[in-house]
């Protein structure tokens, strides 16, 4: 079972994956003939190649050496992962302001030990400068805050 | 005396005010992220490229080449203060750097780096400029075949160079030659991959995929491992060389900075390939290889001039073949084509003021950077000082500004979400990102390129092999795919009776 949380196993199988995913949506492409292709054509090379490789890949990390995956917390992928989903819900909704201080808060909280007066630091440092840069500077047409700026 | 009057085109561009500032803001901004271990070049130029928007193509590329080569500038100061690599192009800098730090030569070391690197890009300068015009006329004869032979190359090397497995690198090319083919067929307009959803069928744009990837998954690593944060500064010595400092430097610089100009112009080469293989060489040549990693000049003086010099070569596929050799030159041909330059081999005759001007301005800048940092190592090393927690909600901040403003659209910020996972994922399970996106931007490119070639040749495939510079460029990559593959199975074969 171990075998099977190596790097190299997890690798291949992500590239069998994908593989089998382009392969299975590609489909309907038509493929055409190597003279001409159709759209299908290169698309199906590559996905067979990849699953090719993923395959042997796999393999071949169950007869070599170990490089088992490492684990040592999902807090940050999950929370920094948040703040960036969550900046991309609010910002063309609510504008800068809501959107970044959303972010920095998730951000922040990705660290075990973020503190508060330091987080509102940040904020107020971060949204003064890209205020300053992104509107002022570069005249970029995004809301600061929706409906009033 | 053609190239004289190119080489005066060139610098009056450099000189004038607008080439100078950019350039100054350029090598700054690099210095300073590449002395900020946990935020690269990659990461850097994908964020600033919606600034380039404003700015006209020659101070863009100007400002962004800059950026590059003042990173790994920046970087060794870093690997020599206080034993992080602030680049991956400094890793091995930290080995005799650090210890020179160590024993009260830290100034020296400082100094080492920055007279190694000025003399790198000088020479690697001359060097575009005396070869970038033969090899664009020889690109201009170049036919689908050889298009898509020389992609082979470049891909093929960009496989080979990645630090980690080379089977992997491999799969990650073909992943990113796949992804780099969702849209729009250019051929009969037929939706590929696309689901219906409209954005989806002008392509995926690279841009936010390599913000996500270098960008918002490197906070993400960095987070899980607790980024150990610089402690402590070790005091500085005086930055002038000893006449004995400057003849032990002599040598190991003109190797490293031979070495480095050969490696950067390979497709897939490059800073961090050049630097690793200058150490090796100069502990081979050297008469006491043991005392390597106890603060040799030459261990500092070697890679930071091949890594320099690297650097500067490392343009010449991307602006005479228009091809990009890593994932800093595909953004850099990003940003050309964002203010509308087609890249290849005619960018040379139909912008002569852009080329000359960008490689003029290389040589300035890095004039400009040994003439700024010196006094302004002080400020660089309390800039390590300013801790990680502050620098990541920025990194974060900016990556989905700079996402969004692309197009203006929130698609790019599902973009940037999604491949900030990916590349988490990635490196979880030992992937390399940067062939990933090299696959990604030559994709489509290659695609239409091996499609024509194939219409032309009767769909017969041997016609790569028939046409002599298309099977050149395809034997080399073999022999490179070779040279790495052998050893490696013999390799795997006894790590496997080991155990």
């Amino acid at each position: 079972m171990i075998r099977l949380l190596t790097k190299d196993f997890l690798a291949g199988l992500l590239f069998i994956a994908f593989g089998a995913a382009f392969l299975w949506l590609g489909s309907d492409l038509r493929l055409g003939t190597p003279r001409s292709m159709g759209p299908g054509f290169v698309p199906r090379m590559l996905s067979m190649a990849l699953i090719a490789l993923g395959g042997f890949i796999s393999l071949r990390s169950l007869f070599a050496r170990i490089e088992l995956i490492e684990f040592a917390s999902l807090r940050p992928l999950l929370l920094v992962t948040a703040a960036t989903a969550f900046f991309t819900f609010a910002f063309e909704r609510f504008g800068l302001i809501p959107a970044a201080i959303g972010l920095i808060a998730f951000a922040a909280w990705a660290r075990p030990d973020w503190r508060r007066l330091e987080t509102l630091a940040t904020m107020l440092v971060l949204l003064a400068i890209t205020i300053a840069i992104f509107k002022e500077g570069l005249g970029m047409t995004f809301p600061v805050l929706r409906g009033v700026w | 005396m053609e190239l004289l009057d190119n080489v005066w085109l060139g610098f009056s561009v450099a000189l004038s005010w607008q080439g100078l500032l950019y350039c100054l803001i350029g090598v700054v901004v690099g210095t300073m992220i590449g002395v900020l271990p946990g935020i690269g070049p990659v990461a850097t130029i994908s964020m600033l490229l919606p600034v380039t928007y404003h700015l006209g193509a020659t101070e863009s590329l100007i400002m962004l080449a800059g950026i590059y080569y003042g990173a790994q500038y920046g970087g060794s100061t870093t690997a020599i203060l206080v034993n992080l690599p602030g680049e991956a192009s400094s890793v091995v800098t930290c080995l005799d750097g650090y210890r020179m730090a160590q024993k009260g030569k830290g100034g020296t070391a400082l100094a080492v780096a920055a007279l190694g690197s000025l003399f790198a890009g000088t020479v690697g300068t001359a060097l575009i400029m005396l070869f970038g015009p033969s090899l664009a006329k020889i690109g201009s004869n170049f036919g689908p075949t050889e298009y898509t032979a020389l992609m082979a190359l470049g891909l093929i090397a960009a496989v080979v160079l990645a630090s980690g497995s080379v089977i992997k690198a491999l799969g990650m090319v073909i992943l990113g030659l796949l992804i780099g083919l969702i849209g729009l067929d250019i051929n009969d307009a037929s939706q590929r991959f696309t689901w219906g959803i409209l954005e989806l069928s002008d392509g995926i744009d690279f841009v936010p995929i390599a913000m996500g990837l270098f960008g918002v998954a490197e906070v993400i690593v960095q987070l899980e491992r607790r980024a150990k944060q610089a402690t402590g500064n070790l005091p500085i010595n005086s930055l002038m060389p000893t006449r004995e400092d400057l003849k032990r430097m002599l040598w190991p610089m003109l190797r490293g900075t031979g070495l480095g100009s050969l490696l950067g112009v390979l497709p897939g080469g490059g800073p961090v390939l050049a630097s690793f293989a200058a150490y090796t060489v100069e502990k081979k040549v050297s008469s006491t290889p043991e005392q390597f990693g106890t603060g040799m000049i030459e261990g500092v003086a070697a890679p930071e001039s091949a890594n320099n010099a690297a650097a500067q070569t490392s343009f010449i596929p991307m602006l005479t073949l228009g091809i990009p050799s890593n994932a800093v030159m595909a953004l850099m041909i990003g940003a050309m084509i964002i203010a509308g330059i087609q890249p290849g081999p005619n960018v040379m005759t139909t912008k002569p003021e852009l080329f000359w001007g960008l490689i003029a301005s290389m040589w300035v800048g890095n004039l400009l950077l040994v003439i700024i940092n010196l006094p302004l190592v002080g400020i660089w090393v309390k800039l390590l000082t300013v801790p990680y927690r502050f620098l990541y909600p920025a990194i974060l901040l900016f990556c989905c500004i700079g996402a969004y403003s692309i197009q203006n659209s929130t698609f790019h910020l599902m973009l940037l979400v999604g491949a900030g996972v990916l590349g988490y994922v990635f490196y979880k399970v030992g992937c390399e990102p940067a062939p990933f996106l090299l696959g990604m931007v030559l994709g489509p490119q290659m695609e239409e390129y091996f499609r024509r070639a194939m219409r032309v040749a009767g769909g017969d495939p041997a016609v790569f092999i028939e046409r002599p510079l298309s099977a050149a460029l395809l034997g080399v990559a073999v022999v490179l795919l070779l040279i790495v593959i052998v050893p490696a199975i013999g390799r795997a074969r006894q790590s496997t009776f080991q155990e």
